[in-house]
């Protein structure tokens, strides 16, 4: 594993566009029907952007979201990761991009139970060839407050700060991007409100942030609102 | 992945512990019925080397079954019909008797020789039986009428007693005047060798069993046998090659015995192996989806379970070995396996388990991460 020299804290940028798609699509067989989950989406998204993507359930919005973050992979279309385009690359080459330009958070946190906090952060920074991984890990769980918690297992944190470790995870490989799906959608309002405070804290300090919801509360307090609907951005 | 392999197994104790098990416990049979099967052939061959130049006279056996028996205990001959046999011309008649044989305790395997064996041979005859064995402690004659010699594995591990102890046979008491050296031979080490007259007395059995006849050199032992069938047709003589014979029929009906077991016990044991590790490697689908999401790539992933399988494997087959030694020194007596059985039992479950265990992380590393992160 090549090791790479990171620094947590984000770097501030603007203007570069750090995430595209163009024309995407996307349809799944469900027996003998298509369904046409995305129909054709371009959208365009700058360094430093906090940007919410909203619609209700079943409009594409976390399909959309799966294919630029390189989890799934679309019927037709491109897209374009740091200028790179993703959309035709071969698996390990897609593993190479989820694992160093984006970070992801998830609505069910997706934490290995059997490691502490600070393991699981490490383990990120460890698969992204980080070098002192367990310092960076431990300096990205102090970045969201979790200086205390580093030795607890998931089981032994509440949701919050559960989904607090997923975004150091996420952060410790200082990605292009960070996904967030429904990161709010298991926590009670108070806890949302904290994990908001947090990404809006890092999106000054310069991350781009894409984050998909249906609250749109929490939508509002992002610097743009993209807005999905049976698999079409509404008003494009 | 080493350290994440090992965390992981630790927090599901339950799970790797009763993998462990499976594997120890199958491991654990395959090299104790092994190693049961090959001491059985060596103590079937050191006792047919033993027979050089004997042959057995004996009743014909009433059942079909007992054709094979040997040492011939079922046989009954009448005093006068072994003296007749003793005063058949051309035998060596220091190394030929009269016999009787009284199992004291039974065989380890299926119809082989019993482990421990009384036998009344006139005084004087004494090597008639045991050939040319060598003592351990006392002498290989008997002079008394209450003298017993012992075979070592009757003296040390059946009886437990040394020379001048009394041994109480059947409510007699007999004084130990010699202990032999181990031969290997189930016959020599397992005999309770007493003067004719006292077996006949101890057990009630006015006649002796069978009559062992010894040619004064091995090119006579055909002629010799051919002149006891002549003069007595409604006898059986068992010679060394029919000796040899009945035990590599008695060995062949064990083996294919134990081979069914044992392959038996092999299919079972990867069966399960297979099925615990693939029900653990395919319950965690999610966790290998996470993983892939967060950037591990599909070969990290099958490092980590093919770490994993070999972990669990080896520490079922250390514990399976250790356990095999305490069962075969409680069976046997004495803990002993070779090294190729083991090596084999412990490449074979491994094999079995890595496969078990890379085949669903195969699958699972395959399908998309977002896939399996939903999966449930």
């Amino acid at each position: 594993m090549s090791e790479r020299q990171v620094t947590v804290t984000v770097e501030k940028a603007g203007g570069q566009i750090v995430l595209e798609a163009r024309n995407l699509k996307k349809s799944y067989r469900m027996g003998k029907v298509t369904v046409e989950a995305l129909r054709g989406i371009d959208i365009s998204i700058s360094r430093g952007e906090f940007v919410s993507i909203i619609g209700p359930s079943g409009s594409g919005k976390s399909t959309l979201l799966n294919l630029v973050g390189c989890l799934d992979s679309s019927t037709s279309g491109q897209v374009l990761v740091d200028g790179q385009d993703v959309s035709r690359l071969k698996e390990a080459a897609l593993t190479g991009v989820r694992c160093r330009k984006i970070g992801y958070v998830f609505q069910k946190f997706y934490l290995l139970p059997f490691l502490t906090a600070l393991e699981n952060v490490e383990l990120q920074s460890r698969l992204a060839g980080i070098k002192d991984s367990r310092a960076k890990a431990a300096e990205a769980l102090r970045l969201v407050g979790l200086e205390d918690r580093m030795n607890h297992r998931p089981a032994e944190m509440s949701g919050g700060e559960q989904q607090r470790v997923a975004i150091a995870r996420a952060l410790v490989k200082a990605p292009a991007l960070l996904l967030a799906d429904e990161p709010t959608g298991n926590l009670d309002t108070k806890t949302g409100d904290l994990i908001m405070d947090v990404f809006r804290r890092l999106n000054k300090e310069g991350l781009t942030i894409v984050m998909v919801t249906h609250n749109h509360e929490l939508a509002a307090q992002t610097g743009r609102i993209i807005k999905v609907r049976d698999g079409l951005i509404e008003g494009a | 992945m080493l350290d994440i392999a090992f965390k992981n197994m630790w927090q599901r104790k339950t799970r790797t512990g009763l993998t462990v098990v499976a594997i120890s416990v199958c491991i654990m049979l395959f090299l104790v019925l092994s190693t049961a099967t090959s001491s059985m052939d060596r103590m079937f061959t050191d006792s047919k080397d033993l027979l050089n130049g004997q042959m057995y006279v004996k009743t014909p056996s009433t059942q079909a079954g007992n054709a094979l028996e040997f040492p011939p205990v079922s046989s009954s001959l009448t005093a006068e019909k072994a003296s007749q046999l003793m005063n058949v011309s051309g035998i060596d008649p220091a190394r030929s008797a009269p016999l009787l044989l009284v199992p004291q305790a039974p065989s380890l395997f299926q119809s082989g020789p019993p482990q421990v064996i009384a036998v009344g041979i006139p005084e004087g005859h004494e090597k008639a039986y045991y050939s040319d064995t060598a003592f351990e402690t006392g002498k290989g004659t008997l002079n008394g009428k209450n003298d017993v010699i012992l075979g070592s594995y009757a003296a040390n591990t059946y009886y437990k007693v040394r020379v001048g102890d009394t041994l109480n046979l059947q409510n007699r008491n007999l004084t130990v005047v010699g202990i032999a050296k181990p031969t290997g031979s189930i016959l020599v080490d397992g005999m309770v060798l007493t003067p004719l007259s006292t077996a006949q007395e101890i057990f009630s059995r006015p006649g002796v069993s069978t009559v062992i006849l010894t040619a004064p050199s091995d090119d006579q032992v055909d002629s010799l046998a051919a002149s006891v069938r002549g003069q007595f047709p409604e006898l059986e003589v068992m010679t060394q090659k029919d000796v040899g014979e009945t035990l590599n029929s008695m060995a062949s009906m064990t083996h294919t015995f134990m081979g069914m077991i044992d392959l038996t016990m092999l299919v079972v044991a990867g069966v399960v192996t297979l099925m615990v590790m693939f029900m653990s490697v395919s319950e965690r689908t999610k966790e290998f989806g996470m993983l892939r999401a967060i950037g591990a790539s599909r070969s990290k992933i099958l490092t980590l379970v093919l770490e994993e399988s070999v972990i669990v494997c080896l520490l079922g087959s250390i514990i399976g070995i250790l356990i095999s030694f305490i069962v075969m020194k409680l069976m046997f007596g004495a803990a002993f396996a070779s090294v190729d059985v083991i090596f084999r039992a412990v490449i074979f479950m491994t094999l079995i388990g890595i496969a078990a265990g890379l085949i669903p992380a195969y699958k699972s590393s395959k399908i998309q991460p977002l896939e399996a992160i939903r999966y449930e």
